[in-house]
């Protein structure tokens, strides 16, 4: 286990670099400098500018600097308390913005994490809340009325994307009834509305999946053994099918992270969310680079991680998996 | 899943199976198919979409004729779905935008599937050291998060709508090779192949004769599948600003015209939503129904 987890590890670093070494060249080689779509400057206040963005040394200099900054350098994970300071806690520096000279990216990111992982962490709930549920009556109540309700239903939420369903819950529930408010992040109420959007389609996703995994399970002959020994169906259900049943579950919980997070882009838009996808798409039209890649690396990592994690819960769910 | 081989079963029936009279596979599945209701109405209107999107446009009014003394009004007999602030049809800017949307669709998945199946065949056909080496990349290449990916290559290098072709294509082309691969080293495994090489028939002949027409039935299925995946990521780069650009329109582009000016213009919004919803349904519904129809393994269930 540890040996696995120990590889696993190891595995991300590569990843990490590529996903660094690639964007860094990507944006230093895009025609037309950070700089050419402001007014025109001085030379002095460009050369100013190019010496704080450190633009005026040797490439290979500028790349090593740069994956220099981004390296975890300490552990201090309570200084994230503080603030969410990632400097403070691993020493990774995304450097100051473009756009705004005077904050940095980390400073920019702090102010605007916590709300798109509020937002992600709800819908994740929303998801499994609605997918598990439906997914498992489906199974149990297999070619009956029930089953087919739960699957359409499932299909509907695949078919119906966020962008599609966002602005639709909006003209229902927020303009017609006036039951939420179209935009805002303020009270509980207001996070209503994006999670239940967001959540939405990958609690389809998880349905489908739950209900493939457990109809296959159901079909086990330890189930059967089960059920003769005379344990009542609610037990059969949760103690014993359910554990191989979540397995197609569990593994897609490291795509629909990944999912979640930049599908917040498009909610965030949407909803008027101050949250850090929303200040991705702006940055983006802005051309603030070192905010884009900052975002970039950040999400990177994160998915990264959690896919780390969801693979560490596959193999201790299913220890065959171990073997591969 | 436990499966049992007819010698382990108590056989009531006299030990001569009956010789499996001669139908082929594909004769099979489209006997299979079409008793399956759902995949045939997607198909049907699959089929119905695409002609809209693609000759319809020739006899509606042009998608970009504007009449600003209109502005937006609401459906009509003149204008069946309404039209846009700058009094443009919207019926026919959805049949012009549906039709950006499926070439998209359609090229990005034919972009997807040529490097994956080329990827992925040759992973499987080499087998040994190759195959480990090239089935490690594509692992590797999993992990990365490629929707950010994509949007990162359409803001640094302009929003190019071959660019666009080819991010997506790039990204969706993973599963196929997977697919391909696994297919590939499963049938070049299995009895009647050696047969075949027994038989004296060429490396050529039995590629294509034998190996070939046993991968198709997955690449066909997952092609189906691939095409509103890609479809669904155009939409979602174009509703965040960053896919199709104006004067050209796509779906996305239009949903998202209409979630600006929903409050005023309903039918802007609901109309673009239900006909991209209507495409990704009946394509699934199709995708899934053929699926079901050439999966081997489940029909002899």
């Amino acid at each position: 286990m540890f040996r696995f987890i120990g590889r696993r590890i190891l595995e991300t670093i590569p990843v990490m670099l590529i996903i660094i070494t690639g964007t860094f060249f990507m944006q230093r080689f895009i025609p037309g400098g950070p700089f050419t779509a402001e007014k025109a400057v001085t030379p002095e206040v460009l050369r100013n500018l190019e010496a704080y963005y450190h633009l005026n040394d040797p490439l290979w200099k500028q790349y090593t600097d740069y994956v220099w900054d981004l390296c975890p350098k300490r552990f201090h994970p309570l200084a994230l308390a503080n603030g969410l300071d990632l400097k403070a806690a691993f020493g990774i520096d995304f450097r100051p913005s473009f756009k705004y000279p005077n904050r940095t990216v980390n400073e920019m990111i702090a102010a605007k994490l916590p709300v798109s992982l509020e937002l992600g962490g709800w819908s994740l709930l929303v998801a499994l809340g609605l997918g598990l549920p439906l997914g498992i009556l489906a199974a149990v109540k297999r070619n009956t009325w029930v089953d087919y309700l739960c699957s359409s239903l499932a299909m509907t939420g695949i078919c119906v994307p966020t962008f599609v369903l966002g602005p639709l819950l909006v003209l229902a529930f927020a303009i017609h009834t006036g039951w939420f408010e179209a935009s805002g992040w303020y009270g509980p109420i207001d996070r209503v509305l994006p999670c239940l959007t967001l959540g939405n389609f990958y609690a389809a996703y998880i349905a489908r999946l739950t209900r493939g995994g457990m109809i296959e399970v159901l079909s086990q002959d330890y189930i059967r053994t089960a059920r003769a020994k005379g344990a009542s169906e609610a037990r059969i259900i949760l103690h014993h099918a359910l554990r191989g049943g979540l397995l197609p579950v569990v593994s897609f919980l490291g795509p629909a992270v990944a999912g979640i997070l930049t599908g917040s882009f498009v909610i965030e838009t949407i909803f008027q969310i101050p949250g850090l996808g929303r200040q991705f798409v702006t940055s983006a039209f802005d051309r603030d680079y070192t905010m884009v890649l900052g975002t970039v690396i950040l999400y990177a990592g994160l998915i990264i991680t959690l896919n780390l994690v969801v693979d560490i819960v596959q193999v201790w769910l299913n220890p065959r998996l171990k073997f591969e | 899943m436990v499966s049992l081989s007819p010698k382990d079963l108590p056989s009531p029936l006299p030990a001569i199976e009956p010789a499996e009279s001669g139908h082929s596979l594909w004769t099979d599945a489209w006997r299979r198919l079409r008793k399956n209701r759902l995949a045939v109405a997607g198909g049907i209107v699959v089929l119905t979409l695409f002609l809209l999107y693609f000759i319809g446009p020739l006899f509606s009014q042009h998608y970009e004729e504007q009449n600003l003394d209109l502005g937006a009004s609401s459906p009509s007999t003149a204008h069946w779905l309404g039209t846009d602030t700058l009094g443009r049809d919207l019926f026919a800017r959805l049949l012009y935008g549906g039709q950006i949307s499926l070439t998209v669709g359609l090229i990005a998945t034919v972009v997807a599937l040529a490097i994956g199946v080329t990827y992925g065949a040759t992973a499987g056909f080499s087998g040994g050291k190759t195959d480990m080496v090239m089935m490690r990349i594509v692992d590797i290449m999993y992990a990365l998060p490629f929707t950010i990916f994509v949007i990162l290559l359409m803001v640094f290098f302009g929003r190019n709508i071959f660019l666009l072709f080819f991010a997506i294509g790039a990204v969706e082309w993973l599963t196929m090779a997977r697919i391909v691969r696994g297919q590939v080293l499963s049938v070049k495994r299995m009895e009647f192949i050696e047969a075949a090489r027994t038989l004296g028939f060429g490396r050529r002949r039995i590629i294509f004769r034998h190996i070939i027409p046993n991968v198709l039935g997955p690449v066909i299925v997952y092609t189906t599948l691939t095409i509103p995946s890609v479809m669904l990521l155009e939409a979602f780069l174009s509703f965040l600003g960053l896919g199709v650009q104006p004067p050209m329109s796509s779906l996305g582009v239009l949903i998202k015209n209409g979630a600006d000016s929903m409050e005023e213009y309903w039918w802007l919004l609901v109309f673009p939503a239900a006909i991209f919803s209507l495409t990704l349904f009946s394509l699934n519904f199709l995708g899934d129904g053929l699926r079901d129809a050439l999966d081997v393994r489940a029909s002899k269930d």
